[in-house]
């Protein structure tokens, strides 16, 4: 194991310390500060703890909406990531509501279900 | 002249950058303002960092985009001129729970935090049922305004996996947080090193659930739990 190994692992989560006091709860301090500023991901992972991985109650399958149904941008013909309100990089807007919540599919206007999965489309 | 002022009452699209407002590692924070007068937050990324990230940037502007809550701010644009690259973003008034600790000095009572802590786990039960986390649950990202909570800063925010990605990082990051409103109104006796558990005067329910949420015992498997057990342990109607 390579020195550098913990603090440079992206696969594990990222946990809080759970056993600071006083000591850290009750001092914003220069350090606090610093790490604000760097971001808080490489001091949280040190204290990464191994229980079994969770069985969330949620569905997980927004995560396809970003990868997939990508589209181009009218103006400046960019990929657009599914979902995103706006062409991210000359800012055009989208048309409003033109992607299912839960699959990512492209919705025709007005549209009262997603024609894929079939969730209601509400307002 | 620090570097910021360089950017202090030029125009990016529509909006004018009024002041500085926050820093991080993404790059810097504005206040701005739109033609109409509409006070906006303008995030500018690092030109270095947004580069180094290009493939990870996208998910703040997608989720942000598929939110829809009045204690999430909306994104309201995206700019990219002039090597400024920046999104625009719904300004929530109020103090950071940050500025509330550390420059005010303000001690939550038992009832803020109640009140503060409740809302927060609602927002992260719509952000969760959206399979959303957002994995910065600090006191910089939490704003207070009078009564109610926002939650800002969806830089790290992911949709959910089983793998990278879990929505108990967030339950960890909400007991950390909880513990700074509690440690408001400590007094330290000793000046030896102690933790929270060791230190703080809780009842037992708080005390299993803050370490439940601390993963220090059998951790949490959801926010709905979480919410039951924390309105049993830290309800004020008793």
């Amino acid at each position: 194991m390579s020195f550098f190994s913990k603090s440079r692992s992206s696969k594990q989560s990222h946990y809080k310390n759970g056993n600071n006091g006083s000591n850290h709860y009750q001092k914003s301090g220069f350090l606090g500060n610093l790490f604000n500023a760097l971001g808080s991901r490489s001091r949280s992972n040190r204290y990464y703890q191994n229980y079994p991985t969770q069985q969330p109650d949620y569905p997980m399958t927004n995560q396809s909406a970003s990868s997939q149904n990508a589209m181009a941008c009218k103006k400046c013909n960019a990929r657009i990531p599914a979902g995103s309100k706006f062409c991210l990089e000359c800012g055009e807007k989208v048309s409003a509501g033109l992607f299912c919540l839960e699959c990512g599919e492209k919705l025709p206007p007005k549209a009262k279900f997603c024609l894929k999965c079939g969730t209601k489309i509400n307002g | 002249m620090p570097f910021f002022k360089n950017y202090i009452g030029k125009q990016y699209g529509d909006y004018t950058l009024l002041k500085l407002i926050g820093e991080g590692r993404y790059g810097l924070c504005f206040l701005a303002q739109s033609h109409s007068g509409i006070p906006v937050v303008i995030k500018r990324f690092k030109p270095r960092i947004f580069k180094k990230n290009k493939d990870k940037n996208m998910f703040e502007a997608v989720i942000l985009s598929q939110l829809h809550h009045q204690s999430i701010p909306e994104l309201l644009g995206v700019i990219n001129e002039k090597s400024f690259y920046g999104f625009v973003l719904e300004q929530k008034h109020g103090d950071t729970v940050q500025s509330l600790l550390f420059k005010k000095k303000h001690r939550f009572t038992s009832k803020e935090i109640y009140l503060i802590g409740y809302q927060l786990i609602n927002i992260i039960q719509y952000l969760h049922g959206h399979g959303v986390v957002h994995r910065d649950i600090r006191i910089p990202n939490v704003i207070i305004n009078s009564d109610k909570v926002y939650l800002v800063d969806f830089g790290l925010a992911r949709w959910a996996d089983n793998s990278c990605y879990k929505y108990d990082v967030d339950y960890s990051y909400l007991g950390d947080f909880l513990l700074y409103l509690i440690y408001s109104s400590f007094k330290k006796q000793k000046m030896k090193r102690t933790p929270w558990y060791d230190e703080l005067s809780l009842t037992n329910d708080q005390m299993l659930f803050l370490k439940r949420l601390l993963r220090l015992t059998d951790p949490y498997e959801s926010i709905n739990e979480i919410k039951k057990d924390f309105v049993k342990a830290f309800s004020i109607e008793k």
